[in-house]
């Protein structure tokens, strides 16, 4: 592909609302028909330390192309949602970030992904060791199928921790940052498939952070949980948002404007959008954008 | 969101449709069901009954047969003792058939003599082989005039020629008569046999612990004197020349220094930050290196020191010497137990047919020579038993067959050895199949590339469970047995020339440091998948030369070289381990089909889960795949062994025997002991129901041998079910 043409018809779509209708109108049918647009990325984000850069990512399956040249920062500290109508890469581009794509045959990747200012995907990168410096959540909960205690300690377990004491307090201040402690503190030892789904989930996403990681990936935490559980979940990231970086993709707008600082809005493996979260859901600079948080589309 | 609620209505009411005018189908489901659960459970009744009442002590009838239409009518006594068997029915020839149709009508014998023209007749018992010559007899029902079950009738079972049916006369000890026909005898007789047994027990502990390590060391001697006799005719032979010892020093100097220098390089680079890559030069002089180490190790200057005659006559000499004393001792121990044996000739029995004065003999040839008392194992009398006294027999007789060694040529007695037998060729298939299979499919469902290649394979692995059992026999002597087999015995048929050999060796060594060399430049080339090619080919290549290596090398004549030429093969021949690796083989389809399915079912969320948490593949393997896959995994291998403990006939190529002189187990160093011989239980009904002498004496057994079998699996089957359902509750797995 010629790269000046597409650089040109980029210029000219990410014009601001005073284009023309019918220029704007027709965005989606050119994403469609396979441009990839300049993402709005909105001066607030780039001020912020990142945490992870993602640096013209592309990403393809054995069938098709799954990310189109997506670049976005992800500031440390805070929670950045990622929205998106349902298959548009969201999932993927979480699971770049700490390699878990490696795992699925035929994967092929383009660009790179910084964690902490070092490539992700450079060649001598330890993955096992990437992917313990991240915590990860899952869309269904699935804790394995030994105690709850086991579950929590399992990343210290592989790392060869064997100490008792060290074991016990790392699974106590998991679960209390999980605010699970009360709940389960009188039966460590029971399976943890005897829990609720939603005390799954936050198990889950103590086992995520019982290492402290630089960084937690949610996929869909809250899409397997009735209401109420999906409430103490939010109210959780929240929480967390005051240690960790976290990304979390959701198909929920109310939920991204709940817990994230930042949104960043994909479309067909193309990321549109990013920005403060009361400027993406108040303002958005793109039409589209608008369009989708008010569920005009998606 | 919208499709949802309709695509999970839309299978309930087709559900209930096909239920609905499905009747027909269900019934003969359930019609099907039915006879494969009357199949299996009217089998399994058969067996038992038949094989739990071989035991129970029946009464002993007298017989008196009226000499009937025939004249001269009988073959055999007039009078008899004997144990009904069964009954059956018989179409006389027509002659007889007219004959005893003229008597009914005549009202000399009753009319349902002949029903339809048949007669009817019953098999009795009657032991006595060595008098008679046969121990069943079929006699008509109508012939019989009179039946009685006589008080001091005795069933005396016997170490040889089955059991005697009659009553005891008297003991004679030191030439004297003592009186047994009293109301005690049968206490009397008892108290005799365990005096008897003493004499016997001590009689086979010298047997054991003196004579037998005399004959063993003999036997050890004899194959050293073959040994050094082959070691004399090799060095004389050879015309190959070890390494001057200057030549064989500067190698093993130039080895090690290589050596030292590639490994003080590598340990300089690994200091200094950041490492430069790995210089492929270093790996090509280790490896070069290592040639030279194992040159130098093979060829020592010492190698093929001729032996010096002196000291070879010497060793003979000193071996000879020790032999004669060996069977001096021998001899001597000879002695001693043949005194025991004579005591043990003073106590004798004289046990009689009923109404004859015919006793039962030490030997068919000296019939006029009473039996020992050592000679009986048990003494039944079967018509004065109390209930109490009949479950007694019947549990000693369990006892019997499950402790002690066979009798009577394999006919009689317990099966022990072959329970032992089994129980060891199962445990190491259990030991071969288990692990090679997990591994195999672990490696196939978790590390493979799923492609064309891993598809072919596991096409092949489910082909193999429907090659016929006799197929792997055959495969298992010609491989196992005479390939490998007498490779570990006396080393390569051909082995080639050493240069020749040297040649090939350098060959793999370089075949090999350069596909490591190839596979490390591989990762950054854009030539990638070429290079992985010449990789893949190089691998190959030095595979198979390297293969040709072992099966050629000029440094290994076997291990046990001296017996193959005495013509008793260790590994060359069948034995427990080719065994229980063929059966292994054998069964290694259901294992891997099973482990890969309980594999597969684990969920992959599981995974993602643990490879997340920053775990590898292995550890994702060991702590959730795995002990998730286990019920299935447990499940498959109980099915194979279940198989494999049932499996007879590849068995019969590769080392079962119906009668092995020594125990694939015992206590001597090392215990185990995987080149012998066995015997199993599968087999031993094969032998003992259609290859013995006698097949009516030895159907009970059969019956019973066959219980024990089925026992055996089904217990098997029952510890694994029990073993998996205790898993799945501690795991609770909800696959
Ligand atoms: N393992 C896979 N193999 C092939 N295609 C996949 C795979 N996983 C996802 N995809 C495709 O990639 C696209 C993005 O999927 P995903 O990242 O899961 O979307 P989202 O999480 O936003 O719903 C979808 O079109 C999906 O069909
Ligand atoms: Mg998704």
């Amino acid at each position: 592909m010629d790269q000046t043409t597409i650089q040109a018809e980029l210029e000219q779509t990410t014009l601001p609302h005073t284009r023309a209708q019918d220029a704007q109108a027709s965005l989606l049918d050119r994403i469609r028909a396979g441009e990839i647009p300049k993402p709005a990325i909105h001066p607030d984000v780039l001020e912020e330390d990142p945490v992870v850069q993602i640096k013209k990512f592309n990403l393809f399956y054995t069938k098709a192309r799954a990310l189109f040249d997506v670049s976005m920062p992800v500031p440390a500290g805070k929670v950045t949602a990622i929205i998106g109508p349902s298959g548009c890469g969201k999932s993927t581009l979480l699971r770049s970030v700490n390699r878990l794509n490696d795992l699925i045959d035929g994967v092929r990747i383009e660009g790179d992904i910084f964690l902490a200012n070092r490539s992700v995907y450079e060649k001598r990168v330890d993955v096992i060791d990437l992917r313990k410096r991240i915590g990860m959540v899952f869309q269904k909960p699935n804790p394995f199928p030994m105690s709850i205690f086991e579950n929590v300690v399992y990343s210290l377990r592989i790392d060869g921790e064997r100490r008792k004491g060290v074991l016990k307090d790392a699974c106590e201040r998991a679960l209390r940052s999980a605010a699970l402690f009360d709940e389960v503190k009188d039966r460590l030892k029971d399976s943890a498939l005897g829990l609720s789904g939603g005390q799954q989930q936050r198990l889950c996403i103590a086992r995520a952070i019982v290492a402290d990681p630089e960084l937690l990936l949610l996929d869909e935490p809250c899409s397997a949980l009735d209401p109420i559980a999906t409430i103490a979940v939010e109210e959780l990231i929240r929480d967390i948002a005051e240690r960790y970086s976290v990304m979390i993709v959701t198909h929920n707008m109310q939920q991204a404007s709940r817990v994230s600082d930042y949104t960043a809005f994909m479309y067909l493996g193309r990321l549109l959008e990013m920005g403060p979260t009361e400027h993406l859901f108040g303002n958005p600079t793109l039409r589209e954008t608008e369009q989708y948080v008010t569920g005009r589309f998606g | 969101m919208t499709g949802t609620p309709g695509s999970v209505q839309a299978p309930i009411a087709r559900r209930a449709g096909a239920a609905h005018d499905g009747g027909a189908m269900v019934w003969l489901l359930a019609l099907a069901l039915i006879v494969a659960a009357t199949l299996i459970v009217s089998l399994i009744v058969i067996i038992t009954y038949h094989g739990s009442k071989t035991f129970w002590p029946s009464p002993i009838q007298h017989v008196s047969v009226a000499p009937g239409e025939f004249d001269p009518p009988l073959l055999g006594e007039a009078e008899f003792l004997g144990i009904p068997v069964r009954d059956e029915t018989y179409e006389p020839n027509f002659e007889r058939a007219e004959s005893l149709q003229s008597l009914i009508d005549a009202g000399a014998l009753p009319e349902d003599t002949l029903e339809d023209g048949r007669l009817t007749r019953r098999l009795y018992l009657i032991g006595n082989r060595e008098l008679d010559g046969v121990s069943f007899r079929w006699v008509d029902l109508h012939t019989i005039e009179d039946i009685y079950q006589p008080e001091n009738a005795l069933l005396v079972e016997r170490t040889d020629w089955g059991v005697f049916l009659g009553k005891p006369k008297a003991a004679i000890h030191d030439g004297e008569r003592i009186d047994l026909t009293g109301p005690d005898a049968v206490e009397r007789i008892e108290s005799l046999i365990r005096e008897a047994r003493e004499r016997t027990r001590e009689i086979q502990r010298l047997e054991h612990e003196k004579s037998a390590p005399i004959n063993r060391e003999i036997k050890e001697l004899a194959l050293e004197r073959t040994r050094i006799g082959l070691q004399r005719t090799d060095s004389a032979g050879s015309d190959t020349r070890s390494l001057p010892t200057w030549a064989w020093a500067v190698s093993l100097l130039a080895g090690l220094g290589a050596m030292g220098w590639v490994a003080l390089s590598t340990w300089r680079r690994r200091l200094s930050d950041p490492p430069p890559e790995p210089r492929p030069p270093a790996r090509l002089i280790a490896v070069a290196a290592l040639c030279l180490l194992v040159l130098a190790w093979l060829e020592n200057p010492w190698a093929n020191a001729k032996p010096d005659p002196a000291t070879i006559e010497q060793r003979l000499a000193e071996i000879d010497a020790r032999v004669q004393e060996l069977r001096e001792r021998g001899s001597a121990i000879e002695d001693e137990i043949a005194d025991l044996r004579q005591a043990d000739a003073d106590h004798r029995i004289v046990i009689t047919e009923l109404k004859t004065e015919r006793f039962a003999p030490e030997e068919q040839s000296i019939p006029d020579v009473p039996m020992r008392v050592s000679q009986i194992v048990r003494v039944v009398p079967a018509n004065t038993l109390s209930l109490a006294g009949k479950i007694g027999v019947y549990l000693d007789r369990w006892g019997e067959f499950l402790t002690a060694e066979p009798r009577n040529a394999n006919t009689e007695g317990g099966v022990l050895p072959i329970i032992i037998g089994t129980v060891t060729l199962t445990m190491l298939l259990t030991i071969f199949v288990v692990p090679l299979g997990v591994i195999a499919a672990i490696y196939l469902r978790e590390y493979a590339k799923q492609g064309l290649l891993v598809s072919f394979i596991r096409i092949a692995v489910n082909n193999l469970a429907g090659v016929p059992s006799i197929v792997y026999g055959v495969f298992g002597l010609g491989f196992f047995s005479y390939t490998i087999g007498k490779y570990i015995d006396a080393g390569p048929a051909e082995p080639a020339s050493r240069p020749a050999w040297w040649v090939v060796f350098s060959a793999v060594a370089i075949s090999l440091a350069l596909a490591v060399t190839l596979a490390g430049a591989t990762r950054d080339a854009a030539r990638a998948s070429l290079a992985r090619r010449a990789v893949a080919v190089l691998w190959l290549a030095a595979g198979a030369l390297a293969l040709w290596l072992i099966a050629t090398t000029p440094y290994f004549s076997g291990f046990f070289r001296a017996q193959a030429e005495l013509n008793s093969p260790t590994f060359g021949t069948g034995g427990i381990l080719w065994a229980s690796i063929t059966l292994a083989l054998l069964t290694l389809p259901v294992v891997i089909v099973a482990t890969e399915e309980a594999i597969a079912a684990v969920p992959r969320s599981m995974r993602e889960g643990s490879f997340g948490t920053g775990a590898s593949r292995w550890q994702t393997v060991r702590r959730i795949v795995l002990p998730g896959a286990l019920p299935g995994i447990m499940t498959g291998a109980v099915l194979a062994i279940a198989r494999g403990a049932g499996e007879v006939a590849p068995l019969m190529l590769v080392g079962v025997l119906f009668f092995a002189p020594e125990l694939p187990v015992d206590g001597e160093f090392p215990y185990l002991h995987a080149e012998r011989s066995f015997m199993h239980l599968g087999y031993h009904i094969y032998e003992l129901g259609f290859k013995s002498a006698d097949a009516e004496a030895s159907r009970p057994l059969v019956w019973t041998t066959t219980l024990l079998l089925l026992a055996i699996v089904m217990v098997l089957n029952l510890a694994a079910f029990v073993l998996r359902a205790r898993i799945r509750a501690r795991k609770s797995i909800a696959i």
